[in-house]
């Protein structure tokens, strides 16, 4: 029988893999001390924190970003001022202006990235991307490193893009200067968490140590953060009024899509078409009630979240995710990932799964409640102190009882009057041309042509004329054209150019949006030669995949380029800003 | 008066409507449709192509119930069309009732109509299935030209054979007017049946290309126009409604030709003192063999002379009204080359259907059936949609859609006729309307809301309602099962031709109707306006103490309408011009 199990066994050699004898002979003692200390951790010994002699003074810092909605960005900038204050001599950068040839040259690199989709990099990080994993990438011995990865914990790719780069940076040569740290959808403070981090031992390096822990807990002044103030922000949103609520696909549509507007009255706050609206939903009582009725737990009890007291009801409905687990949670909970169901919620895996469970016990299994995130629907131009939003519900039998989407469903029970706690997310990667008179061709299946409706709106409140096409799909024209008698006036006004639609369901063979794109192939790529942008919003699996495809063949087809050819052209107009994606 | 001068063929109409101006630039009915029905956009189409498609015999219209929400939701109102098939003399065989059954599940709202013009209407097709639609139809020989539109429509005809021996010489005349007065533009076949361009066209070598439509011309005629044949003295076609009415005339057992009358239509506009509704006025008598040419001529001088600039004023009867009858008669001696004998004495007794089953000559049996205002739908316990399947299936006899909404399945042996009842049993249908009071059995009401642009209030959804209350009334007065006409229609327009019933109820708003009395129950007398914006309550009020009075004070036959005038209730209608009859 081994002592360790075979991740474990991975775990170490990883670890060990690449250290001097003389390395592995102290880590040898370290662990050997460790074995003996029962449960207390020892703390690190300071010797094995120190950089190389000679660059314990004035080293350069910089801070590059990958980022698709902003979270990588604002963190990035917080870290800058923060560096800048402690007397740091930094930089900041966003992987999309970076020329990765300059890695040779830094001496220190701070990473904070996200990722997106199926483990894939923010678009603004693409071609950094390719190059380090290109033949072409240099050897980066003399550079350190760390890596803040951001992530969702609900996708089976969790932070794979930082994990991706830190394993990276390794190989070339570089060293780790701090231990990568994943943060889940609340990053909040396991990211304040690695920046005092990167403070604190940046302080040890600079002779000027002491003032860090100070500095770090006095707000810092700067527009940045003053912005963030008034956007709202998740910490602090802002309470927004729902001015009107109503649903957008026909009675008898198989779905409901909501159309939610609410009011950014005196508020201050800003957005730009493209941008992102998070809300702070709470859970239906219904599923909370059950859950406190399977598992005979009072929800008066006291529970402890991260160090504040709540009782269990308040802390399953406000606090914790529970009509949705990964599969990490599920085996945690059964000690296998056999059974496990993206459709099922806790309370699914709690009946087929019966414990005896107290109450702390049962929030420690769960994740924090995510602020849901939508694109904005609407442009301030066109609709001034108002934010809009396209949202389908979501409703599903599963184990033969209805499930309903946190998000959506809150949002539907909301009644015009209340207040819904709301920050701006900027999405600097799905923004309008800098130049009005680009063309953009805007494609977007179900509610993913709500951004578009805000980028319509917009050029219609600025009178650009036409130079736009809408591809839209949904499953029946009768009862789903999101914004059918919208679309038409833009085609009248002439702030829409061109709209082409793909009804899936409505005959024999289902037709989608990547179909219209391949039938209107020559039009597509004269408007591509005439430098349109390109926009994706929907579906990440079933839409911009295809949509991707069908592009490579436009240009592989229209532009007479080797498939290769095409693909790259697509990566350049990424990494240029030409083809944007908003895909989930 | 001088004799006024025709509109020389092919000129567009000074100061004509907006619909000439649309007719003119249509290239004989094709205008933008092919453009319109591939716009992936929206259910509708454009507005001049709206005017055009109810040549082709359709309409567009929206679910008017659901405008306001589909607003709400950012939706464009739910738009469809309405498809009518022509179907002179209202015959089917059993095989095309299959046909119109599947149309009417696959792509239409799953029910169909049988209309007062025995003509077929679907209704919910979307635009980007009436393609199929008609594709569908044509495969079962069945079409929708002029349906509706600026021409001659559904030729309607005198449907029980065992009611007149000359029913069998007379019916096929049906067809015969419909086919020599149909529209010669290739625009259908083109549009919907993917004809190529001019293939269908016989053209004489060298021949002109203007004369793709003899009769009608460039811009077809001033308004709709409608034929209808009578078999006296039944007169289920109503037959002094029409534009043309064509009265049969027996020499003994054979045809001996018919009277004509023109002149006739019921529609009017509230508001408009200077419309009208009219029932048609003799002009004389013409043999077998001048029929279609006095049909055609008439159509011709209609096409000529009718007003082209107020479409409110542009149906025969106002063409008519302006220039004499004595002016007609001329310019058809003229155009035919022949002159009509003195119109030959008729006697009319009633327009009502006769329900059961009944034997014509040749040992064959006729079946009527009572559908109430022609909808052909399954609901709850009474499934006749599904048993007119059935026994279509079985293929033992033919379908007729009579002028009253009603149903006669023709040409049945003696040997199926109990099949034909099982199937009926089966599905909760009783063979005749024995079961339905007097009234019922011989209401009319037209489609109007909530697919219908022209309604003001409730038709066909509300009528069984309203006799319902009249029921109980009816049965205190001791009159449940005698015959009294009710119509309703949702608008002045007279589809439904409330106009001629003996209570008639025209909608003004939702839930208000103006009433009306006297109509003739051989149809032979416009009713008059009797109280005006009623809602049901002013509605029972008002007939109550005349049916009371009627049960009390009606002498021996006299009908309903004609006690109405008889005891004044009502005055001959000063608006409207009446019919006298030929004596």
């Amino acid at each position: 029988m081994s002592l360790l199990n075979a991740q474990q066994l991975e775990r170490v050699s990883h670890a060990v893999q690449d250290l001097t004898p003389a390395q592995l002979a102290w880590v040898g003692g370290y662990l050997s001390g460790l074995s003996l200390g029962g449960n207390n951790v020892i703390p690190f010994p300071q010797a094995l924190q120190v950089s190389a002699p000679g660059q314990q003074h004035g080293i350069s810092t910089t801070i590059l970003y990958g980022s698709q909605t902003g979270n990588s960005k604002n963190i990035a900038r917080k870290l800058e001022q923060e560096l800048k204050a402690a007397g740091t001599t930094v930089s900041i950068k966003s992987l999309r202006d970076y020329r990765p040839q300059q890695l040779k040259k830094e001496q220190r690199i701070l990473v904070v990235i996200s990722t997106h989709g199926n483990g894939e990099p923010p678009d603004d990080a693409r071609a950094f991307f390719q190059f380090i994993h290109s033949h072409r990438a240099p050897g980066l011995e003399g550079l350190e490193f760390a890596v803040l990865a951001l992530g969702d914990s609900s996708y089976e790719e969790f932070c794979q893009t930082g994990r991706e780069l830190d394993l990276r940076l390794e190989q070339l040569g570089a060293s780790r200067w701090l231990a990568r740290i994943d943060c889940d959808v609340d990053f909040g403070e396991d990211a304040a968490g690695w920046r005092q981090q990167v403070l604190e031992k940046a302080g040890r390096d600079t002779p000027q140590a002491g003032g860090n822990a100070i500095l770090f807990n006095q707000p810092v002044s700067g527009s940045t953060v003053q912005q963030e103030q008034a956007l709202g922000t998740q910490e602090a949103p802002y309470a927004a009024e729902l001015l009107a609520l109503t649903p957008v696909t026909d009675a008898a549509s198989d779905k409901e899509v909501l159309h939610a507007e609410f009011s950014l009255a005196g508020s201050g706050i800003r957005y730009q078409p493209g941008d992102i609206l998070a809300l702070q939903v709470r859970n239906d009582s219904a599923l909370v009630d059950a859950i406190l009725s399977h598992t005979g737990l009072d929800g008066e009890t006291a529970v402890t979240l991260k160090g504040k007291t709540f009782t269990l009801r308040t802390a399953l409905q406000e606090r914790l995710e529970i009509t949705s687990l990964t599969r990490k949670q599920y085996e945690n909970f059964t000690g296998s990932s056999d059974g496990y169901q993206a459709d099922a919620d806790w309370l699914d895996v709690l009946e087929q799964h019966p414990k005896a469970l107290d109450a702390q016990t049962l929030v420690e299994l769960l994740r924090p409640l995510k602020a849901r995130e939508y694109s904005i629907a609407s442009s301030l131009e066109a609709h001034p102190e108002e934010v809009h939003l396209l949202v389908k519900r979501v409703d599903y039998p599963h184990n033969r009882r209805r499930h309903l989407g946190a998000g959506s469903n809150w949002l539907a029970r909301l009644q015009t009057g209340d207040s819904a706690r709301i920050h701006i997310k900027p999405n600097e990667r799905f923004k309008l041309p800098a130049d009005d008179q680009t063309r953009i061709i805007m494609i977007g299946a179900g509610t993913g042509v709500a951004p578009f409706r805000s980028f319509i709106a917009e050029r219609e409140a600025r009178d650009v004329q036409g130079g736009s096409w809408l591809f839209f799909g949904e499953q029946h024209f009768r009862t789903d054209f999101l914004y059918q008698s919208e679309w038409l006036q833009y085609l009248q006004s002439g702030a829409l150019e061109r709209m082409s639609v793909a009804f899936s369901r409505d005959q024999p063979e289902k037709i989608y949006v990547q179909q219209r794109l391949l039938e209107q192939a020559a039009a597509v790529w004269d408007w591509l030669q005439q430098g349109a942008h390109v926009y994706v919003c929907g579906d990440m699996h079933k839409m911009a995949k295809d949509v991707h495809q069908a592009l490579t063949q436009i240009i592989t087809q229209q532009g007479g380029r080797t498939p290769e050819q095409a693909e790259a052209q697509l990566e350049q107009w990424i990494s240029a800003g030409r083809y944007q994606r908003d895909v989930y | 008066m001088t004799r006024p001068s025709p509109k020389p063929l092919d000129v567009l109409a000074q100061n004509g409507s907006e619909v000439e101006r649309i007719k003119d630039q249509s290239h004989y009915l094709r205008g933008t449709l092919v453009e319109s029905f591939a716009n992936p956009l929206t259910g509708s189409i454009s507005a001049d192509d709206h005017q055009l498609i109810k040549f082709h015999g359709t309409y567009e219209q929206d679910d008017r119930d659901r405008r306001l929400e589909r607003q709400e939701r950012k939706l464009e109102p739910a738009y469809a069309f309405m498809i009518r098939l022509r179907l002179p003399g209202g015959d089917l065989t059993a095989q095309q009732w299959q046909t119109c059954h599947a149309i009417s599940e696959q792509y239409g709202d799953k029910s169909f109509r049988l209309t007062t013009r025995q003509a077929i209407q679907f209704h919910g097709i979307i635009k980007f299935d009436l393609k199929k639609t008609i594709q569908a139809m044509h495969q079962s020989l069945l079409d929708s030209i002029a349906g509706c539109g600026d021409v001659n429509r559904n030729v309607v005809c005198a449907p029980d054979p065992a009611l007149s021996s000359l029913h069998a010489q007379v019916y096929p005349w049906a067809s015969k007017v419909s086919e020599h007065l149909l529209p010669q533009s290739r625009a259908y076949h083109e549009i919907w049946l993917d004809e190529p361009r001019g293939q269908g066209r016989t053209r004489v070598a060298g021949g002109d290309e203007a004369i793709v439509e003899p009769l009608y011309g460039r811009h077809y005629l001033p308004r709709k126009f409608k034929v209808g044949i009578a078999i006296p003295p039944h007169n289920e076609v109503d037959v002094h409604s029409n534009d043309v009415g064509v009265i049969a005339i027996a020499d003994g057992e054979k045809l001996a030709g018919f009277n004509i009358v023109v002149g006739g239509g019921l529609g009017m506009t509230f508001g408009r003192e200077d419309t009208y509704a009219r029932l048609a006025s003799d002009i004389g008598f013409c043999t077998p063999e001048q029929l279609l040419d006095t049909v055609y001529h008439i159509v011709a001088i209609q096409r000529d002379f009718g007003n082209r600039q107020d479409r409110r004023l542009s149906r025969l009867k106002y063409t008519i009204d302006q220039y004499g009858l004595d002016w007609l008669r001329q310019e058809l001696t003229e155009r035919c080359g022949f002159e009509l004998q003195p119109a030959r004495a008729v006697i009319f007794t009633t327009t009502g259907d006769r329900f059961g089953w009944s034997q014509t000559l040749d040992g064959r049996w006729h079946l009527g059936l009572r559908l109430e205002y022609g909808r052909v739908v399954d609901t709850g316990n009474q499934r006749i949609k599904t048993a007119l399947l059935e026994i279509a299936q079985t293929a033992v006899c033919g379908f007729r859609v009579t002028p009253n909404q009603n149903l006669l399945l023709t040409g049945v042996e003696e040997t199926d006729k109990a099949g034909i009842e099982a199937i009926l049993k089966a599905h909760g249908y009783a063979v005749d309307a024995s079961h339905l009071s007097g009234l019922r059995r011989n209401s009319i009401a037209c489609v109007a809301l909530n697919t219908c642009p022209q309604a003001m209030a409730e038709a066909e959804r509300y009528l069984p309602t309203l006799i319902n209350r009249l029921e109980p009334i009816l049965d205190r007065y001791g009159l449940l099962q005698d015959e009294i006409k009710i119509r309703m229609t949702g608008c002045p327009n007279g589809c439904g031709r409330s106009v001629m019933a003996e209570i008639g109820l025209i909608g003004k708003s939702p839930g208000r109707y103006n009433l009306y009395l006297g109509g003739a129950f051989n149809g032979e007398r416009l009713n008059t306006l009797y109280r005006e914006n009623l809602d049901e309550a002013g509605i029972l009020a008002a007939l109550e103490p005349v049916l009371a009075d009627y049960a009390d004070q009606r002498k021996k036959g006299e009908s309903f309408g004609d006690f109405a005038r008889r005891r004044e209730y009502v005055q001959r209608d000063a608006g409207g011009i009446e019919y006298v009859p030929t004596t």
